[in-house]
Protein backbone atom coordinates (compact mmCIF):
# COMPACT_ATOMS: atom_id res chain seq x y z
CA UNK A 1 0.00 0.00 0.00
CA UNK A 2 1.38 3.36 -0.93
CA UNK A 3 1.87 6.02 1.68
CA UNK A 4 -0.35 8.39 -0.30
CA UNK A 5 -3.23 5.87 -0.36
CA UNK A 6 -2.94 5.36 3.40
CA UNK A 7 -2.91 9.11 4.02
CA UNK A 8 -5.86 9.62 1.70
CA UNK A 9 -7.88 7.00 3.54
CA UNK A 10 -6.94 8.51 6.88
CA UNK A 11 -7.87 11.96 5.60
CA UNK A 12 -11.20 10.80 4.22
CA UNK A 13 -12.07 9.25 7.57
CA UNK A 14 -11.07 12.45 9.33
CA UNK A 15 -13.19 14.56 6.98
CA UNK A 16 -16.23 12.39 7.64
CA UNK A 17 -15.57 12.54 11.38
CA UNK A 18 -15.06 16.30 11.57
CA UNK A 19 -17.50 17.48 8.93
CA UNK A 20 -20.24 18.37 11.42
CA UNK A 21 -17.89 20.54 13.45
CA UNK A 22 -16.37 22.19 10.37
CA UNK A 23 -19.85 23.05 9.13
CA UNK A 24 -20.89 24.41 12.51
CA UNK A 25 -17.91 26.77 12.74
CA UNK A 26 -18.32 27.84 9.11
CA UNK A 27 -21.98 28.71 9.77
CA UNK A 28 -21.07 30.55 12.95
CA UNK A 29 -18.56 32.73 11.12
CA UNK A 30 -20.24 33.20 7.73
CA UNK A 31 -23.88 33.40 8.95
CA UNK A 32 -24.97 32.00 5.60
CA UNK A 33 -25.76 28.29 5.32
CA UNK A 34 -25.13 28.03 1.58
CA UNK A 35 -21.72 29.69 1.89
CA UNK A 36 -20.86 27.43 4.81
CA UNK A 37 -21.69 24.30 2.78
CA UNK A 38 -19.57 25.62 -0.12
CA UNK A 39 -16.63 26.32 2.13
CA UNK A 40 -16.68 22.90 3.80
CA UNK A 41 -16.77 21.25 0.37
CA UNK A 42 -13.77 23.36 -0.63
CA UNK A 43 -11.91 22.24 2.48
CA UNK A 44 -12.54 18.59 1.60
CA UNK A 45 -11.33 19.11 -1.96
CA UNK A 46 -8.25 21.05 -0.85
CA UNK A 47 -7.34 18.45 1.76
CA UNK A 48 -7.74 15.50 -0.59
CA UNK A 49 -5.93 17.22 -3.45
CA UNK A 50 -2.79 17.58 -1.39
CA UNK A 51 -2.74 14.81 1.21
CA UNK A 52 1.03 15.05 1.37
CA UNK A 53 0.84 18.56 2.79
CA UNK A 54 -0.66 17.04 5.94
CA UNK A 55 2.22 14.66 6.59
CA UNK A 56 4.13 15.22 9.79
CA UNK A 57 1.46 17.28 11.48
CA UNK A 58 0.16 16.10 14.79
CA UNK A 59 -3.54 16.89 14.55
CA UNK A 60 -5.66 16.46 11.45
CA UNK A 61 -8.45 18.60 12.85
CA UNK A 62 -6.08 21.49 13.56
CA UNK A 63 -4.89 21.33 9.96
CA UNK A 64 -8.43 21.15 8.55
CA UNK A 65 -9.55 24.13 10.63
CA UNK A 66 -6.55 26.05 9.33
CA UNK A 67 -7.71 25.40 5.77
CA UNK A 68 -11.28 26.24 6.78
CA UNK A 69 -10.27 29.69 8.03
CA UNK A 70 -8.54 30.49 4.73
CA UNK A 71 -11.51 29.32 2.68
CA UNK A 72 -13.87 31.38 4.86
CA UNK A 73 -11.84 34.53 4.22
CA UNK A 74 -11.93 33.79 0.48
CA UNK A 75 -15.69 33.44 0.70
CA UNK A 76 -16.05 36.81 2.40
CA UNK A 77 -13.94 38.42 -0.31
CA UNK A 78 -15.92 36.78 -3.13
CA UNK A 79 -19.10 38.17 -1.61
CA UNK A 80 -17.77 41.49 -0.40
CA UNK A 81 -20.79 43.52 -1.50
CA UNK A 82 -23.27 41.34 0.32
CA UNK A 83 -21.11 41.11 3.43
CA UNK A 84 -20.74 44.87 3.72
CA UNK A 85 -24.49 45.58 3.70
CA UNK A 86 -25.57 47.01 7.05
CA UNK A 87 -28.51 45.43 8.88
CA UNK A 88 -31.39 47.87 8.85
CA UNK A 89 -32.81 47.07 12.27
CA UNK A 90 -29.61 46.38 14.20
CA UNK A 91 -29.24 50.02 15.27
CA UNK A 92 -32.61 50.27 17.03
CA UNK A 93 -32.16 46.82 18.62
CA UNK A 94 -28.81 47.85 20.03
CA UNK A 95 -30.11 51.14 21.39
CA UNK A 96 -32.95 49.23 23.09
CA UNK A 97 -30.46 46.79 24.61
CA UNK A 98 -28.23 49.54 25.88
CA UNK A 99 -31.28 51.32 27.31
CA UNK A 100 -32.04 48.23 29.38
CA UNK A 101 -28.49 47.65 30.54
CA UNK A 102 -27.39 51.17 31.39
CA UNK A 103 -28.82 54.18 33.15
CA UNK A 104 -28.77 57.68 31.66
CA UNK A 105 -25.48 58.51 33.42
CA UNK A 106 -23.84 55.58 31.65
CA UNK A 107 -23.66 53.32 34.67
CA UNK A 108 -25.17 49.86 35.12
CA UNK A 109 -28.90 49.50 35.56
CA UNK A 110 -28.39 46.10 37.22
CA UNK A 111 -25.05 45.59 38.98
CA UNK A 112 -22.88 42.87 37.41
CA UNK A 113 -22.78 39.67 39.45
CA UNK A 114 -19.76 37.60 40.51
CA UNK A 115 -18.86 35.20 37.75
CA UNK A 116 -16.02 33.16 39.20
CA UNK A 117 -14.53 31.01 36.46
CA UNK A 118 -16.30 28.75 33.94
CA UNK A 119 -14.02 25.79 34.65
CA UNK A 120 -14.64 25.91 38.38
CA UNK A 121 -16.31 22.58 39.12
CA UNK A 122 -18.37 22.77 35.91
CA UNK A 123 -18.28 20.73 32.72
CA UNK A 124 -16.21 22.81 30.33
CA UNK A 125 -17.69 21.05 27.31
CA UNK A 126 -21.19 22.13 28.37
CA UNK A 127 -19.95 25.66 28.85
CA UNK A 128 -18.57 25.72 25.30
CA UNK A 129 -21.95 24.62 23.96
CA UNK A 130 -23.59 27.54 25.76
CA UNK A 131 -20.86 29.90 24.53
CA UNK A 132 -21.36 28.79 20.93
CA UNK A 133 -25.14 29.11 21.24
CA UNK A 134 -24.76 32.63 22.61
CA UNK A 135 -22.53 33.53 19.67
CA UNK A 136 -25.09 32.04 17.26
CA UNK A 137 -27.72 34.30 18.79
CA UNK A 138 -25.80 37.47 17.95
CA UNK A 139 -27.37 39.34 15.01
CA UNK A 140 -25.65 38.24 11.78
CA UNK A 141 -23.45 41.27 11.18
CA UNK A 142 -22.36 41.50 14.82
CA UNK A 143 -21.69 37.77 14.85
CA UNK A 144 -19.46 37.95 11.78
CA UNK A 145 -17.48 40.82 13.18
CA UNK A 146 -17.13 39.24 16.60
CA UNK A 147 -15.96 35.87 15.23
CA UNK A 148 -13.55 37.57 12.82
CA UNK A 149 -11.98 39.12 15.88
CA UNK A 150 -12.19 36.24 18.34
CA UNK A 151 -11.87 33.19 16.08
CA UNK A 152 -10.15 34.25 12.84
CA UNK A 153 -8.14 36.69 15.03
CA UNK A 154 -8.02 39.34 12.32
CA UNK A 155 -6.78 42.82 13.17
CA UNK A 156 -9.24 45.71 13.40
CA UNK A 157 -7.83 47.09 10.12
CA UNK A 158 -8.42 43.79 8.33
CA UNK A 159 -11.98 43.51 9.64
CA UNK A 160 -12.78 47.10 8.71
CA UNK A 161 -11.58 46.35 5.19
CA UNK A 162 -13.60 43.12 4.86
CA UNK A 163 -16.81 44.61 6.27
CA UNK A 164 -16.38 48.14 4.90
CA UNK A 165 -16.48 49.74 8.36
CA UNK A 166 -14.81 52.78 9.83
CA UNK A 167 -12.62 52.16 12.85
CA UNK A 168 -15.11 53.92 15.13
CA UNK A 169 -18.01 51.87 13.80
CA UNK A 170 -15.96 48.70 14.26
CA UNK A 171 -15.36 49.38 17.95
CA UNK A 172 -19.00 50.35 18.53
CA UNK A 173 -20.13 47.05 16.95
CA UNK A 174 -17.55 45.00 18.86
CA UNK A 175 -18.65 46.68 22.08
CA UNK A 176 -22.28 45.78 21.34
CA UNK A 177 -21.38 42.19 20.51
CA UNK A 178 -19.53 41.85 23.83
CA UNK A 179 -22.42 43.36 25.77
CA UNK A 180 -24.86 40.93 24.20
CA UNK A 181 -22.56 37.98 24.76
CA UNK A 182 -22.06 38.98 28.37
CA UNK A 183 -25.81 39.23 28.87
CA UNK A 184 -26.40 35.84 27.26
CA UNK A 185 -23.71 34.14 29.35
CA UNK A 186 -25.03 35.78 32.50
CA UNK A 187 -28.54 34.45 31.84
CA UNK A 188 -27.60 31.02 30.55
CA UNK A 189 -24.55 30.07 32.57
CA UNK A 190 -23.08 32.30 35.26
CA UNK A 191 -26.33 33.60 36.66
CA UNK A 192 -27.65 30.10 37.34
CA UNK A 193 -26.98 28.68 40.80
CA UNK B 1 -12.85 48.93 29.85
CA UNK B 2 -13.98 47.50 26.55
CA UNK B 3 -11.42 49.53 24.63
CA UNK B 4 -8.68 48.35 26.97
CA UNK B 5 -9.27 44.81 25.72
CA UNK B 6 -8.30 45.81 22.20
CA UNK B 7 -5.61 48.47 22.49
CA UNK B 8 -3.68 50.37 25.18
CA UNK B 9 -5.57 53.41 26.51
CA UNK B 10 -4.27 56.97 26.44
CA UNK B 11 -2.73 57.92 29.76
CA UNK B 12 -5.59 60.24 30.78
CA UNK B 13 -8.17 57.54 30.04
CA UNK B 14 -6.09 54.88 31.75
CA UNK B 15 -5.71 56.93 34.94
CA UNK B 16 -9.37 57.93 34.88
CA UNK B 17 -10.37 54.28 34.60
CA UNK B 18 -8.01 53.13 37.36
CA UNK B 19 -9.39 55.78 39.70
CA UNK B 20 -12.98 54.91 38.89
CA UNK B 21 -12.33 51.22 39.51
CA UNK B 22 -11.06 52.06 43.00
CA UNK B 23 -14.28 53.74 44.02
CA UNK B 24 -16.94 51.88 42.03
CA UNK B 25 -18.40 48.59 43.25
CA UNK B 26 -19.96 47.44 40.00
CA UNK B 27 -17.21 48.11 37.49
CA UNK B 28 -14.50 45.80 38.85
CA UNK B 29 -17.04 43.00 38.58
CA UNK B 30 -17.78 44.03 35.00
CA UNK B 31 -14.07 44.11 34.20
CA UNK B 32 -13.72 40.63 35.70
CA UNK B 33 -16.61 39.45 33.55
CA UNK B 34 -14.98 40.84 30.41
CA UNK B 35 -11.69 39.17 31.32
CA UNK B 36 -13.47 35.88 32.03
CA UNK B 37 -15.15 36.12 28.64
CA UNK B 38 -11.81 36.74 26.91
CA UNK B 39 -10.22 33.76 28.64
CA UNK B 40 -13.22 31.59 27.81
CA UNK B 41 -12.99 32.56 24.13
CA UNK B 42 -9.28 31.81 24.08
CA UNK B 43 -9.90 28.40 25.68
CA UNK B 44 -12.67 27.71 23.18
CA UNK B 45 -10.47 28.69 20.25
CA UNK B 46 -7.77 26.27 21.39
CA UNK B 47 -10.15 23.49 22.32
CA UNK B 48 -12.11 23.24 19.07
CA UNK B 49 -9.03 22.32 17.03
CA UNK B 50 -8.47 19.15 19.08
Amino acid sequence: MSVVADTTRELTQALVQHRTDLLRYAKLQLRNDAWAEDVVSEVCIAALEKPQSFEGRSQIKTWLIGILKFKILDKFRQNAREVALPESDSESDSDALEGLLFKADGHFATPPSDWGSPEAGLNQKEFFIVLETCMEKLPAQLGRLFLMREWLELSSEEICKELALTSTNFYVQLHRARLRLRECLEINWFGKS
Amino acid sequence: MMQKQDHPLRLTDSLGLKFHLLICKACPKFEHQLQTMQRALSDWRNEIVK
